[in-house]
């Protein structure tokens, strides 16, 4: 979208941080439900662009949902590596790969992400416990979301 | 290469099949669900019909002899690799040595095992599609055996994602496109062939009664059991050209439905002609299963046709998208 309305002056960066091209981009992302977006430029700079009060939420470290009833220190998020739809089961099984509750080793699946016609794993990335799964079917999440609580093993 | 270390009776290579020579009665083979095959391919960075491995009968094991990308597709057989489970529809890169397991699947009847690169045996006719009847094809012109070592091409495609990905299995991604199964019945579209009107009322239980898959069915067609469909004066016809999809009606009264490896004539009258893009669904059927024959238009058939297309350009498109991206994720 920003590509077909370059403008010629002024590098990407410059053109993005215009107070008015930055409202055109927050109208866009809370129309899309989006919190937040990362843009990586020619030079390699990231500028990110957060909306509403739930991505400043985040920001601040305080996950809304991974308020769950368990010490923070002493279990290990499973996080998406991309955005897309949070996929439990995967559409041709009828069981998710890990239940709740179930132990889980390092890189086993426990969930799914499903971006247009492809999925991509969510892992588990030490052995432990599946204690809880931080999102519901279906639900939009981004890349680095935490989607599972597991308590390492002792 | 890649080694087989062990397999039942019946597996092969195929691709999508062997085009051209039917006046010379050569059939023209190729995998049983070409949806699955395609897929495959395209996940692995393919060219859609590169030849791979069907696999039908289990368990089936087989070790990598360098590092690869591999797909499996097609019926859920349960895939391991070196003893971890693998999702369906599923592709991963594999290191040389490692060892990939597939189990007797629950629903659906075949597998498929895509490489990059594809299988590189020599085509005949233009084709690597094993011809078990001819005695030409694939490796040798015969099903796999324990032992068997099979040459891979060099991949040319970009590298696939290290953690592995997946893809919508068609049976989610197209199922506006295609009849659900009724109680657990698959509902196969068709329309009526060359010598339906000889059959006159009785045709139409042809479309009401729930057929089922007997166990004389192999690549070759499905003879199906039920009760059957007459005609009330037997016709002698002159034997004619037959292709996959052709619905025959022998004098028992049980039809057979041409697969792969149908017979290039025949002589028997044709009821129906089922869609082509419904014969993936019915290389799934497993023998016992039942089936249900509806009613279709070319009109139909054409509008899944093109369904089928689009997931399959949407597939292409995006696995080269999604490997860039997690490659530029992983360099921060």
């Amino acid at each position: 979208m920003m590509k077909g309305r370059k403008r010629k002056s002024g590098s990407l960066t410059a053109q993005m941080l215009d107070p008015a091209t930055l409202e055109q981009i927050a109208l866009w992302l809370e129309g899309a439900g989006v919190a937040s977006i990362e843009i990586e430029t020619e030079d390699g700079r990231l500028v990110r662009i957060v909306t509403g009060e739930d991505a400043a939420l985040r920001d601040a470290g305080v996950d809304p949902v991974a308020a769950a009833p368990v010490e923070p220190h002493s279990v290990r998020p499973a996080k998406s590596q991309i955005a897309g739809h949070f996929l439990p089961v995967h559409p041709a099984r009828d069981a998710a790969e890990a239940a709740i509750g179930a132990s889980v080793f390092p890189e086993q699946i426990v969930g799914f992400v499903g971006i247009g016609p492809l999925i991509m794993p969510i892992r588990a990335e030490e052995a432990g416990t599946l204690r809880a799964c931080t999102v519901g079917p279906g639900d939009l999440v981004g890349y680095g979301d935490t989607v599972f609580l597991i308590e390492p093993a002792q | 290469m890649i080694e087989v270390l062990q397999t039942g009776p019946l597996n092969t290579v195929q691709d999508l099949g062997r085009f051209g020579f039917r006046n010379a009665g050569v059939t023209s083979s190729g995998a049983m669900d070409r949806l699955a095959l395609m897929v495959g391919n395209l996940l692995v960075g393919n060219a859609e019909g590169e030849a791979a491995l069907e696999i039908q009968t289990f368990p089936f094991r087989l070790r990598f002899e360098r590092d690869m990308a591999v797909a499996v597709t097609g019926a859920d057989c349960e895939a391991r690799l070196d003893g971890r489970r693998l999702p369906p529809w599923w592709a991963m890169p594999v290191l040389s040595g490692q060892v990939l397991e597939l189990d007797t699947p629950r629903r659906a009847a075949r597998a498929y095992l895509c490489l990059a690169g594809g299988i590189e045996v020599e085509p005949v006719m233009g084709s690597r599609s094993t011809s078990l009847r001819g005695g030409f094809g694939g490796l040798e012109g015969r099903f796999l055996a324990a032992n068997d070592r099979l040459p891979v091409a060099g991949a040319a495609g970009p590298a696939v994602p290290q953690g592995g990905f997946g893809v919508m299995p068609p049976e989610t991604a197209l199922a506006a496109h295609f009849p659900a199964p009724e109680d657990g019945t698959l509902l196969v579209r068709a329309v009526p062939a060359g010598e339906y009107a000889l059959f006159g009322a009785e045709a139409e239980r042809f479309w009401t009664q729930t057929w089922k898959i007997s166990s004389h069915s192999d690549r070759t067609g499905y003879r199906l059991s039920g009760e059957p469909i007459r005609l009330a004066s037997p016709v002698e016809l002159r034997s004619h050209g037959v292709v996959p999809g052709v619905v025959q009606m022998p004098p028992s009264g049980e039809p057979i439905i041409q697969m792969s490896d149908a017979n290039t004539a025949g002589g028997y009258p044709k009821m129906a002609g089922v869609i082509d893009v419904d014969l993936w669904r019915l290389g799934q059927a497993r023998i016992g299963s039942r089936i249900r024959f509806v009613r279709s238009s070319i009109a139909e058939a054409r509008e899944a046709e093109r369904a089928v297309r689009a997931y399959l350009d949407d597939v292409r498109c995006t696995v080269p998208m999604l490997a860039q991206a997690l490659a530029a994720m992983s360099r921060r």
